[in-house]
């Protein structure tokens, strides 16, 4: 195997699939990428085996052939290169040495058999979305998935067609982002219900470059594949059934709280340097007119600020997890949000004017 | 306190004075000696040793179970005792504890007099024997006080430390250990005398900070300062020594049930919720594991610990080896408590704290047996 090629352009290619590689693990070739050619392409391929990724990149192929490289090595080396044509040749004993102007750097690679096959997937789009609306939906729910690994279900989004609208859903059990968007007319067909493990999609949005690209999604048995040009990314699915989100989104929050999502942001987080470290808990209490927030009674001191919103019922306490709060405010992109609340024990519901399609549940402490 | 299990049976059970009495677990079975009383000691017992070998060199001793909730009564009544004297109170052990006097003979009058005073308040009010060893720091104290058992007093004057400690052992140095002091004799170093006698250097280079520590601790030169306990910082554990080696995850997640409801129970009792489950097996070669999980809330609920607890063995216990002892302990206690409320529960946590408060009511009254899980298997010796 012989291959000049762009050093940027590799550079990309090998950035976007690195991720996934495991740096230390049981198998020493998950810390390897494997290199193919295909006529006057080049492929770079890693998995994890839970996650495999692929891209092909234009080289020069002077002979075809494909080896396995260790991929932070590749990547730290090709980083500091200069940017210029680098040339990569395939030695005896899967040896790989790497020139790039004056440089040069003799590599040991594994036997590309031994690299794990790529995973099955189908090439039949189910659905097709651009890559901005699919970065947005990602952003706007990824944060409220659940970290804690015995909750297999909740490690993940949610990925649903229902009509010609597009969910996407994440929960960690305490709290709940569900954004919606219209599929366009051209979508058709029944219900589809897929769960995305947080890798695969934290893989995905480093893919995701030109916000005018097309993404197309695909599932077949276990596997979900989301392709893009030259590119794709293949994920084994969560097995296991989502809980009824739909059932927990309140109807009857009839408090409206309306703040501007700015001063809030602020405010919130500079009570919430004093809440206790593990609860994060501050406490809203709503007038009509203001909101004060308090955090006290920790080691740590206690804080209050007031601010102003636009609010005439009656008066409403509840204590919220001031992370869970921020996350949401965060990926708000509307000047003004609400929250919506009902008493001290039921969910306090956010969301914003401007965009009644996506909703944020934060579950209450107990005060 | 002196053999001070032993010294409670004593109090509880006169006739008991003055015979070998040994306190641990089932004579017949595998425990170790916890408390050996002064007369026992005499045939060559002392405790951590295994029950057969004491019954071997002493069949005609008094052999007890043990409650571990009598002996926390007379422990609470002298730590009650000592905290009448000084605000600064150090719990080692049930029945060891550091008080710092600096700063109160003003109040109580010549040192002498106010450890006497303690001795006499704590058998006065508990009927037990303490020996208290008085110094211008812990070691000092430390080793003064295992050097006058049973019931004695030893004040070694502020400027005697170094020559106090000289003529003894090395092993009396707490921290020292059998295998230490084989090693340090091995080289023949036998004495602190002798411990002091090499350069610090040297025994930084061979032990590290350790042997920084030893250069200190051969004069006598300790300056940690006594600590009053921090109530919420504790540990609740239990543990248990199996009648024999198991390998079976059902009856070994079984007696993890029992041990569970068990330190659940306590942490009610004290107000306490945990954050950090620990489990801990040993394996019949001795070799001990522990494996932690932190909470992502504070809880007192059986269910939850006994879950998290599974989620540990089931992952642990991987080894096809026989276990020996099999243990729980819940740390990061604290007083307070935050529920963050689930978006899918269905069962109203109010419902939960009822049940425990009602169990908690039902063993108060009727003994802590008296209603259990059916999935609780526990040893005969733990109560």
């Amino acid at each position: 195997m012989e291959v000049r090629i762009d050093k940027d352009t590799f550079l990309n290619g090998v950035q976007k699939v690195q991720g996934i590689v495991e740096a230390k693990g049981a198998m020493p070739i998950l810390s390897h990428l494997l290199l193919t050619t295909e006529k006057e392409r080049i492929g770079i391929q890693a998995t994890d085996l839970e996650i495999g990724a692929k891209g092909y990149y234009s080289a020069n192929v002077v002979a075809e052939g494909q080896v396995t490289l260790n991929a932070k090595k590749l990547f730290d080396i090709l980083r500091e290169l200069p940017s210029e044509e680098v040339h990569l040749t395939r030695e005896d004993n899967h040896w790989v040495t790497l020139k790039c102007g004056k440089s040069k750097f003799r590599l040991p690679g594994m036997p590309s058999q031994d690299f794990p096959p790529f995973p099955e997937f189908s090439q039949d789009s189910l659905l097709e979305f651009s890559s901005k609306l699919l970065k947005e939906m990602i952003r706007k729910t990824f944060f409220a998935q659940s970290p804690d690994e015995t909750r297999q279900v909740l490690n993940g989004l949610l990925l649903e067609r229902e009509g010609r609208k597009l969910n996407m859903v994440g929960t960690d059990g305490h709290r709940l982002a569900v954004i919606k968007r219209n599929l366009g007319d051209a979508a058709k067909g029944d219900k589809l219900s897929y769960l995305i493990p947080k890798k695969a999609l934290a893989e995905l949005m480093k893919l995701i470059e030109d916000e005018d690209a097309t993404f197309s999604f695909s599932a077949k048995n276990n596997h979900l594949a989301f392709m893009q040009g030259d590119q794709v990314i293949v994920s084994r699915k969560i097995d296991g059934k989502f809980p009824n989100y739909q059932q927990v989104i309140p109807s009857d929050n009839k408090l409206q709280v309306s703040v501007n999502r700015d001063v809030l942001q602020h405010a919130l987080k500079r009570v919430a340097l004093l809440a206790d470290e593990k609860s994060k808990m501050v406490r809203f209490d709503v007038q009509s007119g203001n909101i004060t927030l308090t955090t006290d009674a920790t080691e740590l001191g206690e804080a209050r600020e007031e601010i102003p919103v636009s609010y005439s019922g009656g008066d409403v306490s509840i204590g919220l997890n001031a992370k869970y709060v921020l996350d949401v405010l965060n990926v708000i992109d509307d000047e003004e949000v609400v929250l919506n609340l009902k008493d001290q024990n039921s969910s306090c519901l956010i969301t914003s004017n401007k965009d009644k399609d996506y909703q944020s549940i934060v579950m209450p402490m107990r005060l | 306190m002196d053999a001070f299990f032993v010294s409670v049976e004593e109090v509880l059970d006169p006739s008991l004075r003055g015979k070998p009495v040994i306190v641990g677990g089932d004579p017949n079975g595998r425990g170790v000696v916890a408390a050996a009383s002064y007369a026992a000691r005499k045939y060559g017992i002392h405790s951590a040793m295994p029950l057969g070998r004491a019954r071997r060199l002493c069949p005609s001793a008094v052999f007890l179970r043990g409650s571990h909730r009598r002996y926390a009564e007379f422990s609470r009544c002298i730590f009650d005792v000592l905290r009448s004297y000084s605000p600064l109170v150090e719990p080692m052990s049930l029945d060891e504890a550091f008080v710092d006097l600096s700063g109160c003979l003003r109040m109580h009058g010549p040192l002498l007099d106010t450890a006497q005073q303690i001795r006499d308040r704590i058998h006065e009010q508990a009927g037990i024997n303490a020996s208290i060893g008085i110094a211008s720091n812990k070691l000092v104290a430390k080793v003064a006080s295992a050097g006058v058992k049973p019931n004695g007093m030893l004040w070694i004057v502020p400027g005697m430390e170094r020559r106090f400690l000289a003529p003894l052992g090395v092993e009396r140095i707490p921290g020292i250990g059998p295998k230490s002091a084989a090693e340090l004799k091995r080289m023949g170093v036998r004495t602190v005398a002798q411990l002091a006698d090499l350069p610090m250097e040297w025994l930084e280079q061979a032990y590290g900070r350790w042997g920084t520590g030893l250069y200190f601790k051969a004069r006598g030169v300790c300056e940690r300062l006594v600590i009053a306990e921090e109530e919420d910082s504790r540990s609740i554990s239990r543990e248990t020594t199996l009648e024999e080696d198991s390998i079976d995850p059902q009856f070994l997640e079984s007696i993890l049930s029992y041990l569970v409801e068990k330190s659940a129970a306590q942490l009610r009792g004290e107000n306490l919720y945990t954050r950090s489950v620990t489990l801990k097996l040993r394996y019949s070669d001795f070799k001990t594991v522990t494996r932690c999980h932190t909470l992502r809330e504070p809880t007192d609920d059986d269910g939850i610990i006994f879950h998290t607890i599974c989620g540990l063995f089931r992952k642990l216990f991987t080894r096809r080896t026989r276990v020996r002892l099999i243990g729980v302990a819940l740390s990061s206690l604290g007083r307070s408590r935050f529920h963050q409320s689930d978006l899918f529960a269905t069962a109203e946590p109010e419902r939960r704290d009822r049940l425990f408060r009602g169990i908690d009511r039902i063993r108060d009254k009727y003994g802590f047996h008296s209603i259990l899980k059916a999935g609780s298997i526990f040893n005969e010796d733990d109560e």
